[in-house]
């Protein structure tokens, strides 16, 4: 179930609040964890819900155990029984595939005729979500294992923290600390919603989804299908178009997430603050997809020596960090391409601070701008061929060329448009929602009801791949 | 927050206001468009049938029509396929074309065919290379598309619920916002859309139809005199326009693997009920076939579809020949009325092809 579909809003929402609001403790906490997973089946295939509640059980189960466990060795053993549970799933359902690809092309490319055909035992449907759940409970193991969390008692609030719909599909990628006092608050309180907050930041994040990152990707959508042949103008547009809509399509579900959560009294973690505003790589990823960043820097970063080695060393845990980040966004080579060029300016940038800080702040943010921009060719192409096709492309090297058309004409519009408000408009979560004047809140409702009656056309999130 | 619930509200109920309206003014013909459907008897044919709504004459025309023999599922380009070029004179001869026919129209069709009891022997389908293309929206028969994917063996009341559910979304969906006010302009403008009154006076005998467009009882189609004498070379210059500027069904093209499924089902359906099943790809005309061919963005979609019809015919056992190039019947440059609609002459050896098998 899409938040941006008449389903959800007229349907799913309305009854799943109604019957929140008359509820308090243990009813409440079921209700939620309940319509959460209603909410799941309807994500793609009713059979999602099965590898989630095994997450489920499995981690309630085990960090009980482990905080009962004094013996390290045996702590150490429950740990992994969870990584590898945890991981096992998002390997067999995101990467095995990948993997048995890779050693299929190998073996083929030393010309022996592949006998197994094992791609087809790992052609599965990868279940919308996995990637963001998987970490969250991760990080809740891990943290009750290293002593910094009890381990939750509760299972049905335990279960509302792995499956609590606002954040399930997409993120904002929450941490046990930020989601579990909130329901303890709301079973004893209710949910109190707030409603102005909550249904604005909706409509603000529904809005630029379907009013932007959607008519973005009608427009880029067939300049980048195969063949691709592209001049130049096309490709910097189309790289452009695609870095604007794949921000207004993650930012705006985002915002969407946060609004519905505000509606169940419950403030989910900021996962964007204005990334194409970075002054520098390292600002970048302390804007973009907030959460993950910081999932990364405290579980894989920092595992790995973080800051504290040598500056050789922390460059490959960084490097490490960023590949790893990379792949985590999809089963494909040219995701771990995204995570190097990212390690790579990361690298650079550190190793170069001084010089870059003395130049203008334009000048920081817009050459910020272009590499991240950049990047994107890795993770919009499907093949490390397209990419290199794109990058000929903007290079001017291109084959196509072509006439002035008003598909072209109306996809520039939008960059501009796009641009002008990433660089210039406030934060959606700097918006004063509470206090907004009559005359904005009536723009924002009719940007909403053009966004209601577009919605039909709407296409899944981007973010639902991961 | 009243300024933005007022505002919301009353945009989304002028949304609604809009749709409805238009919803009344279709009802209001729909009468119309009934009487004209059951007045149209053998030997006679519609005038004026461009300022009808397709959708909604086919389904009065079925329930007007006997069971028919042979029946054709197509887009325009097959709506020139007569009972003569079949060897099966109406009533037993129907064809159910209409402009730029879907797999949701050919589901919908079959759908009434299939509940009025009106199961052919033989059904011939004229496979284009949008009916596959997720760019299309479906937007017609949702009631008896909805019917025939719950499995079409009882309306159920999960089934009406969800049918109304569709129809209630309908009152906020652009498409039809659109559709809605095409239909109150032209209705401000006295200008209805659905002309069934006038069209029920113009209801003539055949060869009194002359150089005008008609639709024919047996559903096929007749062209008016401009169109169909237009030279050889106004002909040829309209179909590589067409193909070069035009083909965005194909240029556009995102296979839809939906719609082969639901085309699956629907064969499997007819099949299960008896009816014999040929099916073709129609041709283009050989100036705009050369500018496809050089077009590789056309090329890779047309060769898409017809692969994936090729070998869902092959699957199900289906005949099937694929006469994208005019060249494999063979189809001239003279037997075109445009790029991409094939002269009777043309669709004759089509058809004589297509039965022989050779």
């Amino acid at each position: 179930m899409l938040f941006s579909s008449l389903e959800f809003l007229i349907l799913f929402l309305p009854l799943t609040l109604a019957v929140a609001l008359r509820l308090r403790g243990q009813p409440l906490l079921r209700w939620i964890a309940f319509t959460s997973v209603v909410f799941y089946a309807f994500a793609g295939h009713w059979w999602f819900i099965v590898p989630m509640l095994v997450t489920t059980v499995v981690d309630y189960w085990v960090a009980i155990v482990i905080e009962r466990t004094q013996a390290p060795a045996r702590r150490r053993a429950l740990l992994a029984i969870s990584l590898a549970g945890n991981l096992g799933l998002l390997a067999y359902f995101k990467y095995a595939g990948l993997l048995a690809r890779t050693v299929e092309a190998g073996v083929a490319a030393l010309g022996v005729p592949s006998m197994l055909h094992v791609t087809r035992w790992f052609d599965v449907i990868l279940p919308a979500g996995i990637s963001f759940y998987t970490f969250q409970t991760l990080s809740y193991i891990i943290d009750v294992w290293r002593g910094a969390a009890p381990a939750e008692r509760n299972f049905v609030r335990f279960a509302g923290f792995v499956s609590f719909f606002p954040h399930l599909v997409a993120g904002p990628l929450t941490r046990h600390h930020q989601l579990i006092p909130q329901l303890t608050r709301i079973a004893t309180t209710g949910i109190s919603p707030r409603w102005r907050a909550g249904i604005l930041l909706f409509c603000v994040g529904l809005c630029k989804k379907v009013l932007l990152a959607d008519r973005l990707g009608n427009l880029v959508d067939p300049l980048l299908a195969p063949p691709m042949e592209l001049d130049a103008l096309r490709a910097w547009l189309a790289l452009a178009g695609y870095a604007l809509q794949i921000y207004f399509d993650f930012s705006g579900y985002s915002d969407m997430a946060i609004g519905l959560g505000r509606l169940f009294g419950i403030e989910l973690p900021q996962n964007f603050n204005s990334p194409y505003k970075a002054a520098s790589p390292s600002d970048f990823w302390r804007r973009w997809h907030m959460t993950l960043s910081a999932w990364l820097r405290d579980y894989l970063y920092i595992t790995l020596g973080g800051n504290r080695c040598s500056p050789a060393r922390r460059r490959v845990n960084l490097m490490t960090t960023m590949i790893l980040g990379g792949l985590w966004h999809g089963a494909n080579w040219t995701f771990a391409a995204w995570g190097t060029w990212h390690g790579l300016m990361l690298v650079l940038h550190q190793a170069n601070a001084e010089r870059w800080e003395r130049r203008p702040v334009v000048w920081q943010r817009n050459v910020t701008f272009l590499l991240m921009t950049l990047g994107w060719v890795f993770f919009r192409a499907e093949t490390f061929g397209q990419a290199a096709h794109w990058f000929a492309a903007l290079a001017g090297l291109g084959a196509g060329g072509g006439a002035w058309t008003p598909d072209v004409a109306a996809l520039s519009a939008l960059v501009v448009l796009g641009i002008l408000i990433t660089r210039l408009a406030p934060n959606s979560l700097e918006l004063p929602l509470e206090q907004l004047p009559a005359l904005r809140q009536a723009g924002l409702a009719a940007a909403t009801a053009m966004a209601l009656v577009l919605m039909n056309y709407s296409s899944k999130f981007l973010y639902f791949q991961f | 927050m009243r300024a933005f619930t007022l505002t919301l509200g009353a945009l989304l109920a002028a949304v609604v206001a809009v749709n409805l309206a238009g919803a009344w003014n279709a009802a209001r013909d729909e009468a119309r468009v009934q009487a004209v459907a059951a007045a149209l008897g053998p030997g006679e044919a519609v005038l004026g049938y461009r300022n009808v709504d397709e959708r909604r004459f086919q389904r009065a025309r079925l329930g007007a029509i006997p069971r028919p023999q042979v029946v054709v599922f197509g887009s325009s380009r097959a709506m020139q396929i007569a009972g003569a070029l079949v060897g099966v004179a109406a009533p037993k001869f129907y064809n159910l074309g209409m402009s730029a026919a879907t797999v949701e129209d050919f589901v919908g069709l079959w759908e009434i065919l299939r509940r009025q009891d009106k199961i052919p022997e033989r059904a011939i389908f004229s496979l284009d290379p949008w009916i596959f293309n997720a760019e299309t929206e479906p937007g017609h028969w949702a009631r008896e598309v909805d019917a025939f994917t719950a499995g079409h063996s009882r309306w159920t009341i999960i089934d009406a619920a969800r049918g109304a559910w569709n129809r209630a979304k309908e009152l906020v969906s652009y498409e039809v916002l659109r559709e809605s006010a095409r239909r109150l302009r032209r209705a401000l403008r006295s200008r209805p859309v659905a002309a069934a009154g006038a069209a029920e006076a113009a209801i003539v005998a055949e060869p009194a139809v002359g150089d005008r467009q008609a639709l024919r009882a047996d559903g096929s189609l007749i062209y008016d005199g401009a169109f169909q004498h237009r030279s050889p070379l106004q002909v040829q210059e309209d179909a590589v326009h067409w193909a070069a500027t035009n083909g965005p069904n194909l240029v556009r093209f995102r296979f839809n693997p939906e719609r082969l499924r639901l085309l699956e089902a629907l064969w499997r359906d007819l099949r299960a009920r008896g009816v014999e099943i040929v099916a073709y790809i129609p041709p283009y005309h050989p100036a705009a076939w050369r500018v496809m061919a050089a077009e590789p963005r056309q090329h890779e979609a047309l060769d898409e579809m017809r692969a994936a019809i090729a070998a869902l015919a092959a699957r199900m056992k289906v005949p099937f020949r694929d006469f994208a190039d005019p060249a494999a019947i063979p189809c001239t440059a003279d037997e075109f009325f445009d790029g991409v609609h094939p002269r009777p002459s043309c669709l004759e050896k089509l058809l004589r092809r297509l039965s022989s098998g050779d």
